[in-house]
């Protein structure tokens, strides 16, 4: 084509006017050259067309030929113009000689042009109303189907889990929080060699990759992948820390290994360890990857709230998953899990528990219950107990019972006050004078004794308090009439549900006067024959330490809400139980019980330089299930500073020590002036010079 | 009729580079997205850590590693008196405290 000669070369066009046809010949093609065979006139490429159409002969020449594209170019309106032209006698002679060859042909007869036409559009009517028929059948009848298939394909829901939210203290530290981690699993018979030593390289060299971030041995790994649980599952490692996981992942796909799977669960965790364990409860997996359930504390009993709400979107993906823009539809919005901050103060349970288990270790107890309250707002500063569980890890369900709200012992001495409290506001005063015998015989014949053996005393109403005399608390409460015992003990909160949000908080058990056995109002007196939780007899003290006010005990501080807004918890309600007058005076008799623990018993434990404490001993005899007997005891401390304005009440309950001394001041004493003395620093409250009013003790 | 090709021509192009332009920042969203999975475990994981740190277990374990210990008195300054108000070491007006091992007022 690049030739001098090409019909595209410029240059050369001008002195080509006469060039043969055959040099120009892609430009004009064949039709020329059909119609021309001769090639007639060369060098005349202008006038071809006027020849054909003014050269009557040449198509004359040419009709009788077999040219089978002859009738179709009679149609063309150029060559109707052409014999239009013609001479009029020639138009009409010259064309009826190829009819008759064409009549002449056997067998080819040509059917009504109407009839044909019909049949036609039978045909074509048949046909089009199958294709109408199945499009139809396809988009109307079938068509829900198909498009849902069809949208099958195309959407992807994305399940969007809500993270369940955290549990803190009051000063903010994390008591339960919920993190992303994964699940190692492999699928072993992805993992294979053409030969079996090929199969035990390639899974060496796997079990090599993964033994360093998981903590397991290689032999370990092999072992699980030769012996799986199921023929294509076995669980290599759980509770993978996301990062870790996500550097397997990335080992795996560089050296394109296959068979080992990650599944991301959420797990619960509880960073501070055993802190509040038994208040803030545990969590349950419905599943691998499933949802998490509280099942006891406050995780159980605020589940609803922590656990927000999952939610599920509905997309359209490419290939790739990733979500085509503008086909998201949002089925169920996500609520995200709210969180609950506690009452208790971290440091402060700390130490509370760090004292329960130096105790319960000392005189190798059952068990011990801290609960430290502040009076003035029902708020449980700290609720500890030993022995105590790891809530990420519960074997033991029994462990699991938060002792504080659920166990119930009887109070011994420490309920004194309560029948104390009842006589002085019916006629008694702190100075009734008492003769109290080392043992006493009333009523129907019932015999009570003190503790320890004392020559016969006169002892003032005060007095029997501070030094816990039994004998003593049996007449006072002969002063007392017995529904007015049973009434000051529902109203300081004894027999009566403590309001707490946890599932297994117990109301204690205190029988109604009507079924009380013969020495019941008696044995009443110093905390026999009731049952009590830890919680209430703190919260007994702590109504006469807020001048005889029971603010109802709380545990939340608030709640967030899924919004994120914080919701403090209600006020609680409060109740007067006692005068102003006879709680005063209550405090200043139980300001002597530290003073006479340390004087007379050498045990200080009561004591804190610089701050006025008062507070009750109590060793109470409860129930050997066991033996069958009253053999078993039950020792608490339980007290207030600083007594001339009480800011902090501290419960401590030891139950079931094995020391020699069982006695409430030597086995939960320590305890109390060790959480006390903690409390105070922890919540600056400055100190009120430690006096100690004179009440009289003894009379005459 | 150049108007009509155009005027669609023209729509069709700004369709054509709006969607580009929409798949692209599409898969841009996808990526962002992962990789904001993948820092938000790393935040829970260093917020566990934090947390596990914070505890008053950890803390006192630490303290006590330290060689550090409680401040065994309160001292409290009063603001109306400008004077220091310090807890007494000794019980007063009592008897020499007995020697009892825990106890220390």
């Amino acid at each position: 084509m690049t030739a001098p000669g090409g019909g595209k070369d410029g240059r050369n066009r001008p002195r080509g006017p006469g060039r043969p046809p055959g040099a120009a010949g892609p430009r004009r093609p064949a039709p020329g050259r059909a119609r021309e065979p001769g090639a007639g006139n060369p060098g005349k490429p202008g006038t071809r067309g006027q020849a054909r159409r003014g050269d009557p002969g040449d198509e004359g020449t040419r009709e009788p030929g077999p040219a089978p594209g002859r009738p179709s170019r009679a149609g063309r309106p150029g060559d109707r113009g052409g014999e239009g032209r013609r001479p009029g006698g020639r138009g009409p002679g010259g064309s009826r000689p190829a009819r008759r060859v064409r009549l002449r042909r056997p067998g080819l007869r040509r059917a009504s042009p109407a009839r044909r036409l019909h049949a036609s559009l039978l045909c074509v009517g048949f046909a089009l109303s199958l294709v109408a028929g199945r499009l139809v059948q396809l988009q109307g009848l079938e068509g829900a189907s198909f498009s849902k298939q069809a949208s099958n394909y195309r959407l992807r829901i994305i399940h969007i889990p809500a993270e369940r939210g955290t549990i803190k203290t009051a000063d903010g530290t994390i008591l339960a929080m919920t993190v992303q981690d994964d699940m190692v699993i492999a699928d072993p018979p992805q993992i294979t060699g053409t030969t079996a030593r090929g199969t035990m390289a390639v899974r060496e060299q796997l079990a090599g990759l993964l033994a360093g971030p998981l903590h397991m041995t290689r032999a370990a790994i092999v072992g699980k992948l030769y012996h799986p649980s199921s023929t294509d599952y076995v669980l290599l490692a759980q509770g993978v820390p996301a990062p870790v996981g996500n550097q397997i992942e990335a080992v795996l796909t560089k050296r394109s290994l296959a068979g080992i799977y990650l599944r991301p669960t959420y797990v619960r965790t509880y960073p501070s360890k055993d802190l509040a364990a038994g208040l803030v409860g545990f969590t349950t997996n419905s599943g691998p990857g499933g949802d998490l359930r509280g099942q006891a504390g406050i995780e159980q009993s605020f589940n609803s709230l922590l656990a927000g709400r999952d939610g599920q979107q509905q997309v359209q993906t490419g290939i790739t998953g990733q979500p085509i823009p503008f086909s998201a539809a949002k089925v169920q919005p996500v609520v995200p899990g709210g969180s609950v901050r506690l009452t208790i103060l971290a440091s402060l349970q700390w130490e509370a528990q760090q004292a329960c288990q130096e105790r319960v270790r000392a005189t190798h107890a059952d068990n011990c219950t801290i609960v430290v309250e502040q009076p003035s707002t029902g708020r449980i500063l700290a609720l500890a107990q030993y022995p105590t569980f790891d809530n990420g890890d519960v074997t033991n369900l029994a462990s699991t019972v938060d002792l504080p709200v659920a166990g119930i012992f009887p109070p011994g001495s420490t309920a004194k006050v309560i029948t104390a409290a009842a006589a002085l506001e019916h006629g008694e005063t702190p100075t009734t004078s008492y003769t109290v015998p080392e043992q006493i015989t009333v009523g129907g014949g019932f015999t009570f004794h003190d503790a320890e053996w004392h020559p016969t005393e006169q002892l003032t109403l005060a007095g029997i308090v501070a030094h816990s005399s039994n004998v003593g608390m049996v007449q006072v409460a002969e002063h007392v009439n017995p529904q007015v015992q049973y009434d000051y003990y529902r109203k300081f909160g004894v027999g009566v549900p403590t309001g707490l949000p946890l599932p297994d908080a117990s109301a204690g058990q205190l029988p109604p006067p009507s079924k009380w056995w013969g020495d019941e109002r008696y044995t009443l007196a110093f905390g026999q024959g009731v049952a009590a939780t830890a919680v209430q007899m703190a919260g007994v003290y702590a109504t006469i330490a807020n001048h005889g006010v029971r603010v109802m005990p709380s545990i939340v501080a608030g709640t967030t809400g899924p919004s994120g807004t914080y919701r403090p918890a209600p006020r609680p309600h409060r109740i007067r139980v006692i005068q102003p007058a006879t709680a005063a005076e209550l405090i200043r008799i139980l300001q002597q019980v530290p003073y006479l623990d340390y004087t007379i018993a050498d045990q200080p434990w009561g004591e804190i330089p610089g701050y006025s404490v008062a507070s009750k001993t109590g060793t109470a005899q409860v129930w050997d299930q066991k033996a069958g007997c009253l053999c078993q005891y039950g020792s608490s401390y339980i007290g207030m500073a600083p007594a001339s304005n009480p800011k902090l009440v501290v419960a401590v309950n030891i139950q079931n020590p094995k020391s020699a001394d069982y006695y409430g001041n030597y086995v939960a004493g320590p305890a109390f002036y060790q959480v006390m003395k903690f409390a105070l620093a922890s919540l600056k409250i400055p100190p009120d010079g430690g006096k100690r009013p004179d009440v009289p003790l003894t009379a005459g | 009729m150049f108007l009509v090709v155009g005027l669609l021509g023209g729509g069709l192009l700004c369709l054509l580079i709006i969607n580009t332009i929409l798949a692209t920042g599409a898969f841009q969203i996808t990526a962002l997205q992962q990789g904001n999975v993948v820092l938000a475990q790393r935040e829970q994981a260093l917020q566990a850590q934090v947390a596990a740190e914070e505890s008053p277990g950890s803390l006192a374990h630490r303290a006590a590693a330290l060689g550090m210990q409680i401040q065994p008195r309160l001292h409290f300054i009063n603001l109306r008196t400008r004077r220091l108000e310090s807890q007494p070491s000794q019980l007063s007006g009592m008897p020499a405290i007995p020697v009892v091992p825990g106890y220390a007022p």
